[in-house]
């Protein structure tokens, strides 16, 4: 039997560069990206590239019996239940997801490194608390406290997103906390401590860099599970308030004419659908890439 | 292993107290007045305030909590403001339906991950090993309501061959199972599927081809057994998440579930209730991560506990 010498695997970071390859390389990633450019630029541009107004109430919006339109050469994707365009709502409807996904994730990040952080750097008793805390936060029945507190409080876009990150930030801390305590045992480190180099210091110069593709990928899953999260909740009536426009929102709105208006369901549910995939094909790409331990082969 | 399964449900009970103290305390403090919602809106302020003492409400909030405490030990969960009815007797009738609505949901993540990321990890970078990881994908990034809400429009309304929602015979549970089945089976068939990667290659299924065994019985046999050993620990903590509840899908498809008694419960601010839910939800949490915890060692003889 041959046996062969191997350095021992090195969790290194790949090169931004090997990334970028590695990310082209991937049709699903760059199907991703192409869907995750769509959904921003349609947040960032709403005014100019939406057919109408998202708040107007189109007279011949509805038929004469009163029920939303299908789509058709001037209503696109069809009206909603109070004739207004449903293309337009969905393009306006990406700026709720997106800016919600993107607020309660920075918070649930920022949260879950400062903690994860603390208690992989300093051990002991604080690493203690940590743990137990975490513990019983993945205990709460997440979507029950998030629907109580948003039920409770009358929600807003920011109450929804810092609901949210309230329940996501655990799952950060707890992998920032693991990657901490290993990388806080390597010799640059010890060094740093040995030299003298201030706490802080050693967090934000030595510490933070190695942190930053774990943030990356999980910033960048983290998005679909907000969008999911926040759709959710609008489509439990309990996420931003109409009339500004959600996809989960307008779900919810349409729920019982369904059966007659299939299409105010399909539209809304393929956005949620094509944002949180695009958001998923691409974090999970970032992580092959960017750490090939973890690699899913 | 004893020591450490005594250890672990000390901690349980660690955590399940500091979930009832957070939740006592956010909801008690949040701007919702249970004595004014009970006595309605036209009452009197005499009417609001003899409600409140009676309830206990103008204690202060430790005391409170200590009573809560007090009762919950001995199994009593309080009376529903709304409904006048114990909380233990709203709380059995829905847990039944919830534990249904949990077998089925899991049953089908098993029934859809397991021969799903097997075949992806046989079939490695073929073209149906591609196709069934973005097919995993789609399953855990579509929405439950979206699904659910289809499922029904075409199983049920336009093919009828399901209730269209509601509960009672096994016709009833399928469809809302599959809805919650969906997104966990995508995961499963990932981890599966990496996992049966990890075992393929190892030693002993190299010796168990060698000595002549055949493939069938290499893979169901030997591999298997150990590339389940993830999807174990995920299957102990499902338990646990939908015995918590599942809002989103007992709402679509009324299914008379604790996820959905939370619901009601929580438009209402019937805060008995509210906590009641949350208490059982996180007891469930908790053993599920217990049983998954424990479960390991019994199915892989490499882990031991101290």
């Amino acid at each position: 039997m041959i046996v062969t010498a191997t350095a021992p695997a090195r969790r290194r970071a790949s090169s931004p560069a090997t990334v970028w390859d590695r990310v082209k390389r991937t049709r699903a990633a760059v199907f991703g990206l192409v869907v995750v450019a769509a959904v921003i630029g349609g947040a960032l541009l709403a005014p100019w590239i939406a057919p109408y107004d998202p708040a107007r109430q189109f007279t011949d919006g509805l038929s004469p019996e009163g029920r939303p339109l299908p789509p058709s050469g001037r209503f696109w994707l069809g009206t909603d239940l109070l004739g207004r365009d449903l293309l337009t709502r969905l393009i306006y409807g990406a700026r709720v997801s997106l800016l919600i996904g993107v607020l309660a994730n920075a918070a649930a990040l920022t949260i879950g490194t400062l903690f994860g952080a603390a208690a992989g750097y300093f051990r002991g008793w604080v690493s203690t608390v940590f743990m137990r805390l975490t513990d019983m936060m993945m205990a709460f029945p997440a979507l029950i406290l998030a629907i109580a507190l948003a039920a409770i409080l009358r929600p807003s876009l920011w109450i929804v997103a810092m609901v949210i990150a309230m329940v996501n930030w655990v799952w950060i801390a707890r992998i920032i906390y693991s990657q901490v305590l290993s990388t806080s045992q390597r010799e640059f480190i010890e060094a740093a401590r040995a030299l003298g180099v201030p706490t802080w210091r050693i967090f934000w110069k030595h510490l933070f860099p190695h942190l930053l593709p774990i943030l990356l990928v999980w910033g960048t899953l983290g998005v679909s599970t907000t969008v999911m999260f926040e759709a959710s909740l609008s489509f439990l009536g309990v996420g931003v308030r109409p009339p500004t426009p959600s996809w989960g929102g307008t779900i919810n709105e349409s729920q019982s004419y369904f059966l007659e208006a299939p299409w105010l369901v399909a539209f809304p549910g393929a956005a949620i659908l094509l944002t949180s995939l695009a958001f998923n094909l691409v974090g999970d790409t970032l992580r092959d890439a960017i750490d090939p331990q973890l690699r899913s082969r | 292993m004893g020591v450490y399964a005594i250890r672990r449900l000390a901690q349980s009970v660690v955590i399940l107290l500091g979930v009832t103290v957070i939740t006592f305390a956010l909801l008690y403090a949040l701007p919702a007045d249970p004595a004014r919602m009970i006595a309605g809106r036209s009452a009197t302020a005499d009417t609001v305030a003899r409600i409140r003492s009676e309830l206990g409400l103008d204690q202060p909030l430790p005391v409170q909590y200590a009573r809560y405490l007090a009762r919950l030990v001995r199994g009593n969960l309080g009376r529903s403001y709304a409904q006048k009815i114990e909380v233990t007797d709203l709380l059995r009738s829905r847990l039944a339906a919830t534990f249904w609505l949990m077998l089925g949901g899991i049953a089908f993540e098993l029934l859809i991950g397991l021969p799903v990321g097997m075949l992806a990890a046989l079939r490695r970078r073929s073209a149906m090993d591609q196709s069934v990881m973005v097919g995993a994908f789609l399953g855990v990034s579509a929405p439950q309501f979206v699904v659910g809400l289809f499922l029904l429009y075409w199983l049920a309304y336009r093919w009828g061959l399901f209730p269209l929602g509601g509960y009672g015979s096994p016709a009833h549970l399928i469809l809302p199972a599959f809805a919650l089945g969906i997104a966990g089976g995508g995961w499963y068939a990932r981890v599966m599927r990496s996992a049966m990667l990890d075992v393929i290659h190892q030693d002993y299924v190299r010796t168990a081809r060698a000595k002549g065994l055949g493939e069938t019985r290499v893979i169901l046999k030997h591999a298997m057994r150990n590339a389940l050993l993830p999807v174990v620990s995920m299957v102990g903590l499902d338990i646990g998440t939908f015995m918590g509840g599942v809002v989103v899908v007992e709402s679509v498809f009324s299914w008379p579930g604790i996820g959905q008694l939370a619901w009601q419960a929580i438009q209402i601010v019937d805060i008995p209730v509210i906590m009641g839910v949350v208490v059982v939800s996180a007891l469930a949490i908790t053993t599920g991560n217990l049983l998954a915890d424990l479960a390991y060692p019994l199915l892989d003889p490499k882990i031991r506990y101290g």
